[in-house]
């Protein structure tokens, strides 16, 4: 059952971004996209343990952590095509997603702009609820990385930290950017951390097993925990193009994006069929949520827009 | 003389004065391998080599303190911010150290670092890509703020700062990065820092601009008899051009990106009114943004000051 509903998260952001890649060309969504394709089962993993209450942050690639924190796609469509509907307003775009209902307080686009304030609503939010901040290798090349794990492990918060390592920070590698992994950091500041490497990370089922022990021990206060998740990006770092085509990553990359497909390898736990239902659902799913979005009002000029710029 | 854009202007300054130069650097993120994220890096790590065209981590506080550390020891180092917001991160080592070293070490050293950075809107991008905050390095003292409008003004503008001996952040409009060709001299060449152009002559109103904003005034003032300025230099601004221009003209329009509150509009229209008060037929105007932050593609166009916006500033001003 756990494997169908990962299974299902899985499919759903990929179909979303997939949805997003058919249209894009088109010019209808005049806004960045940071796609998460190839990096969906961290979020559809780690989100399984976050409920409603517990506050969440990311960064300028956060359709996943969205999706996954149960925000609606017809929202995210919405804001991506600038609609009133759309979750932001239709005013922040792709990188500025703000949720409350679902307990995402947003994401930025600024990289490790997540990081200190996730310290802060860890800080707020009361037990038993966890705070949760997603981000990239890069983030952690920012001095508030540092900062932040000093700060919420000296406190010992209910906080925690999901590295999302696909190696790039745009088409810099992290060898020519950074001295050591991510997590060395956090084991220097004493917080606790998990490594997920690719086949782990990319498989939603295998990830939720491997890091459940240790969500649990957060949960009851064993203070942050740090998850550095391996995996690939599969497209550009922005829009929808194939860079390692264009050679701006190397072509194992490519062979990353074909080996660890989060969808194919988390599909591995369900037979077939149920596979193949799920997809359909989702389908319907997504198209209709697409379709609903477009109905929603545009950010023109005039009261509406004095609106949108003055909440 | 070859047309070329801004881009490509940029390029060529850097790449002809690192030529000149061994002790000029350029840093910043994806700035090599990748050529920027605008490309206006390109092709500089393959003629110079990792030693001075340096990828450096994402990390703005560092590198922007990095590059304060090679001017003190003589090298001049041109950081690239991606967005003029990423340069928030790094605000502490421009204005806490960068700005303050000739002061602090009783003129005895310098800080020789350009902070170049694309800014304002215009480019279909969300918040945080799209800032115009010049107000907020120009209060700063002990830096010098640069804003090319033409892909002449930014070859020889660049040129002109990687030689000044203080630190000085050097604006590009993201607008007119292609939008625009002119010619461009090969080879050495600059344009003083702190002066104005006289974009173009006029009697009845003085509209005052920079960057993007200058090519939609030329465009808003069709039918009036404007004398148009690009400030060109935003710190210190040219006092004597824009004195002499109101002298002349006695109405005054302001026009930028940024917002109103606190905009450098606002210093213009104080020294106007401290300098050319007697000078002055009506109020100094000013079009600037909405007091928000930036939104998204749809909204921009109603967000950035509009060539009708500008107009009805300009016969606002002949009411006078
Ligand atoms: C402070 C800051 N500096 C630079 C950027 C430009 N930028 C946007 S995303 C990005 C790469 C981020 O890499 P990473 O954190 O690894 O996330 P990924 O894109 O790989 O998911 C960069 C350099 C930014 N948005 N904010
Ligand atoms: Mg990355």
């Amino acid at each position: 059952m756990k494997a169908q509903e990962l299974y299902r998260m899985v499919s759903l952001i990929r179909r979303v971004e997939l949805k997003i890649v058919e249209v894009y060309p088109g010019d209808v969504m005049q806004c960045p996209v940071h796609l998460s394709i190839g990096q969906e089962a961290i979020a559809a993993a780690v989100c399984r343990f976050l409920g409603k209450n517990d506050p969440s942050i990311g960064t300028h690639r956060s359709h996943a952590l969205y999706l996954a924190k149960g925000g609606s796609p017809v929202g995210l469509f919405a804001e991506l095509l600038g609609r009133i509907n759309g979750c932001s307003g239709g005013y922040g775009g792709s990188m500025h997603l703000v949720d409350l209902e679902n307990g995402l307080m947003g994401t930025t686009s600024i990289v490790g702009g997540a990081l200190p304030i996730s310290v802060g609503m860890a800080m707020g939010t009361m037990r038993p609820r966890i705070a949760c901040v997603i981000f990239g290798d890069g983030a952690c090349d920012e001095g508030a990385f540092y900062e932040s794990l000093s700060f919420a492990s000296l406190k010992k918060l209910p906080l925690l930290f999901v590295c999302e390592n696909n190696r790039y920070s745009v088409y810099t590698h992290t060898d020519q950017r950074r001295c050591s992994r991510p997590l060395r950091i956090a084991e220097a500041c004493s917080v606790r951390t998990l490594h997920a490497p690719i086949d782990a990370a990319n498989d939603a089922v295998t990830l939720y097993g491997l890091i459940e022990g240790e969500m649990g021990r957060l949960r009851s206060g064993g203070g942050p925990l740090f998850i550095e998740c391996d995996t690939v990006r599969a497209l550009d770092h922005n829009g929808i193009r194939d860079d390692i085509a264009h050679g701006w990553r190397p072509a194992a990359e490519a062979e990353l994006v074909k080996r660890y497909d989060p969808l194919i390898l988390t599909g591995r736990h369900i037979d077939r069929e149920t596979r193949e239902k799920i997809d359909g659902e989702i389908r319907d799913i997504v198209e209709s949520a697409y379709a609903s979005a477009l109905k929603s009002e545009p950010l023109n000029a005039g009261e509406t827009a004095d609106k949108a710029l003055f909440p | 003389m070859a047309k070329i854009n801004i881009v490509q202007a940029i390029n060529q300054a850097l790449r002809e004065e690192m030529e000149r130069d061994a002790d000029v650097i350029v840093l910043g993120e994806d700035v090599g391998k990748d050529g920027g994220v605008f490309r206006v890096t390109e092709g500089l790590l393959e003629k110079f080599g990792p030693a001075r065209v340096i990828d450096t981590p994402l990390a703005e506080l560092g590198i922007a303190g990095a590059a304060i550390g090679m001017a003190a020891y003589g090298l001049k180092p041109v950081v690239e911010m991606q967005f003029m917001a990423f340069s928030y991160e790094a605000i502490e080592q421009i204005f806490s150290h960068a700005a303050r070293l000739r002061n602090r070490s009783r003129g005895r050293y310098n800080c020789p670092i350009v902070v170049r950075m694309p800014y304002g809107v215009g480019i279909k991008g969300p918040e945080l890509h799209m800032d115009s905050s010049e107000a907020l390095f120009c209060h700063m003292p002990g830096i010098k703020v640069v804003v090319p409008s033409t892909p002449y003004n930014a070859k020889g503008l660049l040129t002109s700062a990687i030689r000044d001996p203080d630190p000085v952040v050097f604006l590009e409009p993201a607008r007119l990065y292609r939008a625009i060709k002119t010619e461009v001299p090969q080879g050495e060449f600059t344009l003083a820092l702190g002066k104005a152009d006289v974009f173009q002559e006029g009697r009845d109103i003085t509209a005052i601009s920079w960057g993007a904003m200058l090519h939609r005034v030329i465009d808003a003032s069709e039918g009036f008899d404007c004398e148009i300025i690009d400030l060109k230099t935003l710190k210190p601004f040219d006092e004597e051009t824009i004195l002499n221009s109101v002298k002349k003209t006695g109405r005054v329009v302001i026009v930028h990106e940024a917002t109103k509150y606190c905009g450098l509009g606002a210093e213009v229209a104080a020294f106007l009114a401290q300098e050319a008060i007697m000078h002055l037929k009506g109020p100094v105007a000013r079009v600037a943004a909405p007091e928000a932050v930036v939104p998204m593609a749809l909204l921009e166009d109603y967000y950035m000051p509009s060539k009708e916006r500008i107009r009805r500033a300009f016969e606002e001003a002949m009411k006078y």
